[in-house]
């Protein structure tokens, strides 16, 4: 049987150019495995070839990822690989970038499968895994044989046509697809199963992944309340009258700024609510009832808090993804520092 | 420099478990500041009480969890 053609990505530093003073170095291709792609290639063994080794500094491909991976692909696409295999970049934030994107690239361009390596704490993990097949490694290169073997393991099951249903028994991140599967016992059974195991103390896995969440450290109040600029921020849905932006119901990636510039309180010509989670009766008769304007007013008016920020924020918390909602929050921090805001309070509905 | 916030909702175990700071209780998901039951007097004063242990979250720590 002839063998599956590969083509390697590395850093510069893996790939024998330099060390962080190589960083900046431009795209290249060397014919053949070349450092821990030899490696690779006996971990691999006769069912693949690894016919060239594509390199790039790390600092080249960070400044513009878009356009070092077309130009890698440039270079590798003479060589017609079947697979492509990147790293691995355990936990190096920016050769793991640059993996994850040329992956991506790959994927997409060359309509080819491709495959890399992280640590689990690599920032590249959480960007790419939803596209790109990424093992799971240790942390430092110190454990490279390991992770080349869990790289090769999973590059065998690829050129078998295998569709991987266990991430966690394949050795690699979720991508987060969801496939049916046939089980012999139905849920109630297995639920029980999980339960009585937990209660002996014995191992067991849920089959309900818990999505990691961050732990930012709290900002603290730098001016006295009476000193402080106060915004109102909500995920409960509220829009501008007859919602000019035709904010989503759910499902969203975005959020609105509503001017509250010489409005003393919320009233059912100004707003509206569109929120797919809950019942908007309440909150629509009466917008008040979902973003405090009149008692915040009442306050700024008596000097309990210093202004109240002239711009409430919004969007609709009906199934957001953790992807979007760190986007959306982060959108709206920064327009809150934008305005000045030195404390939020946020609704939820 | 990040802005510090205080949330309130209904769904409190959500919220702490997610790692939100300052957590006070809302009247209900169906309206957090106010409660269409009263009249328009006790629901602004109703809705004040709510702001208020806000207002008092934001000025502690982190985790000082009101109400």
């Amino acid at each position: 049987m002839e063998s599956m053609r590969v083509v390697h990505y590395l850093n510069q530093f893996f790939g024998g150019i330099g060390g962080e003073d190589a960083a900046g170095a431009e795209p290249q291709i060397k014919p053949g495995a070349v450092g821990p792609g030899r490696q690779l290639q006996a971990r691999l063994g006769e069912r693949f070839e690894i016919v060239a080794t594509a390199i790039c500094g790390d600092n080249a491909f960070a400044d513009d990822p878009a356009g070092i991976a077309e130009r890698l692909i440039a270079l590798i696409a003479p060589y017609r690989p079947q697979l492509v295999i990147a790293g691995p970049s355990f936990n190096a934030g920016r050769y793991g970038q640059g993996c994850g994107q040329l992956c991506a690239v790959v994927q997409e361009k060359l309509e080819i499968p491709a495959l890399t390596g992280m640590y689990e704490e690599n920032p590249a993990v959480e960007q790419f895994r939803d596209r790109v097949l990424i093992a799971r490694t240790a942390g430092t290169a110190r454990h490279m044989g390991e992770a080349l073997y869990s790289i090769a393991a999973l590059a065998a099951r690829l050129a078998r046509g295998e569709t991987i249903v266990q991430p966690a028994e394949a050795g690699c991140f979720a991508r987060g697809l969801k496939r049916t599967v046939f089980r012999d016992d139905d849920a109630a059974k297995r639920a029980v199963d999980m339960l009585m195991r937990k209660i002996a103390g014995q191992p067991f896995v849920s089959e309900i992944s818990v999505p990691k969440f961050d732990r930012v450290t709290p900002a603290r109040m730098a001016a006295s309340l009476a000193n402080a600029t106060v915004a109102l921020v909500t995920d409960g849905g509220l829009v501008a009258k007859g919602n000019p932006e035709r904010m989503p119901t759910g499902y969203t990636d975005r959020m609105t700024a509503i001017s509250v510039t010489g409005r003393r309180q919320f009233a059912t010509d100004d707003v509206e609510v569109h929120h797919f989670g809950y019942n908007t009766q309440f909150v629509s008769d009466d917008a008040n009832r979902l973003v405090p304007l009149d008692v915040m007013r009442d306050l700024e008016r008596e000097g309990v808090i210093g202004k109240l920020s002239e711009t409430v924020y919004s969007t609709a918390g009906a199934g957001m993804s953790l992807a979007n909602a760190r986007k959306v929050g982060r959108e709206i921090g920064q327009r809150l520092l934008q305005d000045g805001a030195q404390a939020a309070i946020l609704t939820s509905t | 420099m990040g802005v510090p916030t205080a949330q309130i909702c209904s769904m409190k175990e959500v919220a702490a478990m997610v790692g939100s700071p300052r957590i006070v209780a809302g009247r209900s998901v169906l309206h957090p500041t106010g409660d269409p039951e009263l009249d328009a007097e006790a629901e602004r004063q109703l809705r004040r009480t709510i702001v208020g242990q806000a207002l008092e979250a934001l000025c502690g720590g982190a985790d000082a969890n009101a109400a």
